[in-house]
């Protein structure tokens, strides 16, 4: 338990964590930060999907991965490096990425770290159908937002973003940006699984916004 | 009837302010606030940046008091008092 002596007192019951299986959606910007924390944190079991291949523009952000990984399935490389950071920890990856017709694995709850609307959208209905928790976030340029879907307790992601649609444009993002929300996602992720839901950003979002430097939260209905 | 408004992400950028309080008399449509910042900052992009086709763009969420206004009345949905909330979710990550 060496490995995880500068945290686990701080939480009431670390088994918790240790205990805790998370479907982290996207292995790309978002997902291989938040899949950094969660296995330095000691998740017990991951399950990563993700259908890319590791191309030089996700460099700028994707910390899973090097240079040398250029051309490689994500989930594999990102399997790997997880379990260099930790290996007392299971990580599950899935090769694929999730259509309305994808079984996904019984978990404790789910992240959004996917790239695009459209998948979120199917994420979305998905989670509603297993009844777990979805950590949303999404980020762009210096701006981001997280919130906590629960079902039954919130509204959807489709009834709180609206249906929006990703445009033709190449989303520009700031690496500093994507480490920020993935960091929020996990806090989220570990209060929902301490059943921290006063302090959760549930029916709540938080809008980051870096050029200003401020984080607004706001009450949603 | 005192409303806040705030902004967010690219819009704040381009009006260079976080948040404006403005009071009006009786309570005002979404697309009559629209007129109002549009004068107000004197820039007709405003409208083009938040309305598309006489509906709130795609892509574009307006809070009043935290509900979406595609929950309510759109457009036409009346302002009384509080926070509204304007600003493009981001989709990247």
């Amino acid at each position: 338990m060496e490995r995880y002596s500068r945290h686990m007192s701080l939480y009431n019951d670390f088994n918790k964590i240790r205990k805790a299986k998370i479907l982290v959606a996207g292995a790309g910007g978002l997902g291989s930060n938040v899949l950094m924390h969660l296995s330095r944190l000691g998740v017990g079991e991951l399950y990563i999907f993700d259908a890319g291949i590791l191309d030089m523009p996700d460099l700028n952000r994707q910390i899973l991965y090097d240079h040398e990984d250029l051309g490689k399935k994500k989930v594999f490389v990102a399997k790997e490096k997880l379990m260099k950071i930790n290996p007392e920890i299971e990580v599950h990856i899935y090769d694929e990425r999730i259509y309305e017709n994808t079984k996904l694995p019984e978990v404790d709850l789910a992240i959004d770290c996917f790239d695009n609307f459209e998948s979120r959208k199917i994420l979305d209905m998905k989670i509603h159908e297993l009844k777990i928790p979805l950590i949303h976030g999404g980020v762009e340029r210096f701006f981001g937002q997280v919130t906590d879907i629960l079902p039954g307790k919130t509204k959807s992601l489709r009834e709180i973003l609206g249906d929006v649609e990703d445009t033709k444009e190449t989303k520009l993002v700031t690496p500093y940006a994507v480490s920020i929300i993935a960091s929020l996602q996990v806090n989220e992720a570990i209060k929902i699984i301490f059943e921290d839901y006063e302090k959760a950003l549930i029916n709540k979002m938080l809008i980051m916004d870096l050029v200003f430097n401020s984080f607004d939260i706001i009450e949603l209905k | 009837m005192k409303v806040k408004i705030k902004f967010f992400a690219t819009l704040r950028l381009y009006l260079k302010v976080a948040s404006i309080d403005m009071e009006f008399e009786n309570p005002i449509t979404v697309d009559k606030l629209i007129d109002i910042l549009v004068e107000k900052f004197q820039d007709k992009k405003i409208r083009e940046y938040l309305v598309e086709e006489k509906k709130i763009k795609v892509g574009t969420m307006i809070l009043i008091n935290g509900k979406n206004l595609i929950h309510m009345d759109g457009l036409n949905t009346l302002i009384e008092e509080g926070i509204i909330s304007i600003f493009p979710p981001a989709g990247g990550g």
